[in-house]
């Protein structure tokens, strides 16, 4: 039996599965890591989908300036860069979108060192979002072509629930939970 | 041919739309439910020749609305559109009669190349 997975491993995984999703669903050219965690936005929106298996909780969040976060979604929608979106929750159904599409690839790729991973639904937050004590986490910032976005993992290596606590209030427009 | 797209994200839903027009089925009548109980009342009302569905969704998932529609009798042509590609959620679906587990994220190509293969 192999060893449990850390979090190097899970924020590996969502490092490729975010490049996959970029160069698909958002038809980005060039994906590629932020020279310096001083580039990481502090004012972020994003979703967060958690991934839970038996002793293992997991979220798997995207994270971006608000302005990056409605680049992210015309990127979905095919939408012309300039072009209006019709309403904020579009961008927060797009956000949770591709943060879905982020951990099911997540959970492909770690499937066989963590089996019976179960997908949760996804939650918009904004503001800084912290862990749940005793909650590992880790991030990386990348350019999606021009725009930065972050892609986090929260990690309970003793499978107690991850619950994500932000400093401001929950955006309208998070799916299901 | 009239299809249903079921997916709780609007997004979603969208994307799915315009694949279905770049695979060149732009000729279909296309409905939407956004969860599992809303397409499992407009399949009784009016059987769709095809379901596409998520998986994960709230009030009803995508597996609990493919086994009501067979254990009702209804053998709508049913597909998965999801982010869950695991070989065991792929198993699971076929087991209940899905004809294809199409993993999210996916291309148009990727879209017509899996309705061609189950003859559509």
């Amino acid at each position: 039996m192999s060893a449990p997975a850390t979090l190097g491993d899970w924020i590996g995984a969502a490092e490729a599965a975010v490049t996959e999703v970029a160069t698909t669903a958002l038809a980005c050219g060039s994906v590629h890591t932020a020279a310096g965690s001083e580039r990481a936005p502090q004012s972020l929106f994003g979703a967060y989908v958690p991934l839970v298996a038996a002793g293992c909780q997991v979220q798997i969040g995207v994270v971006a300036e608000w302005e990056a976060c409605q680049a992210l979604a015309r990127a979905l929608f095919g939408m012309d860069p300039g072009a209006e979106l019709e309403a904020d929750s579009d961008v927060s159904d797009a956000l949770g979108e591709i943060a879905n599409m982020v951990a099911g690839c997540v959970k492909t790729r770690m499937n066989e060192r963590t089996p019976g991973l179960n997908t949760g639904l996804p939650l918009c937050v904004t503001g800084h979002v912290e862990p749940s004590a005793g909650a590992e986490h880790a991030s990386v910032a990348l350019y999606f072509d021009d725009v930065l976005a972050s892609v986090r993992v929260l990690l309970s290596p003793s499978g107690d629930p991850v619950s994500i606590r932000s400093r401001a209030q929950a955006r309208a427009g998070a799916r299901g939970a | 041919m009239k299809i249903l797209v079921v997916d709780d994200s609007k997004a979603m839903r969208m994307i799915v739309r315009r694949s279905l027009r770049q695979a060149g089925f732009g000729n279909c009548e296309v409905a939407e439910a956004a969860d599992g109980k809303l397409a499992l009342d407009a399949i009784r009302a009016a059987p769709p020749d095809l379901v596409l569905s998520d998986w994960n969704m709230p009030e009803m998932s995508g597996i609990e609305l493919l086994l009501e529609l067979r254990r009702e009798g209804r053998d709508v042509r049913f597909g998965f559109v999801t982010t869950e590609g695991t070989p065991d959620m792929r198993a699971r679906a076929m087991e209940a009669g899905a004809l294809f587990l199409l993993a999210k994220p996916f291309t148009a190509d990727d879209l017509r190349d899996t309705l061609e293969k189950v003859s559509l």
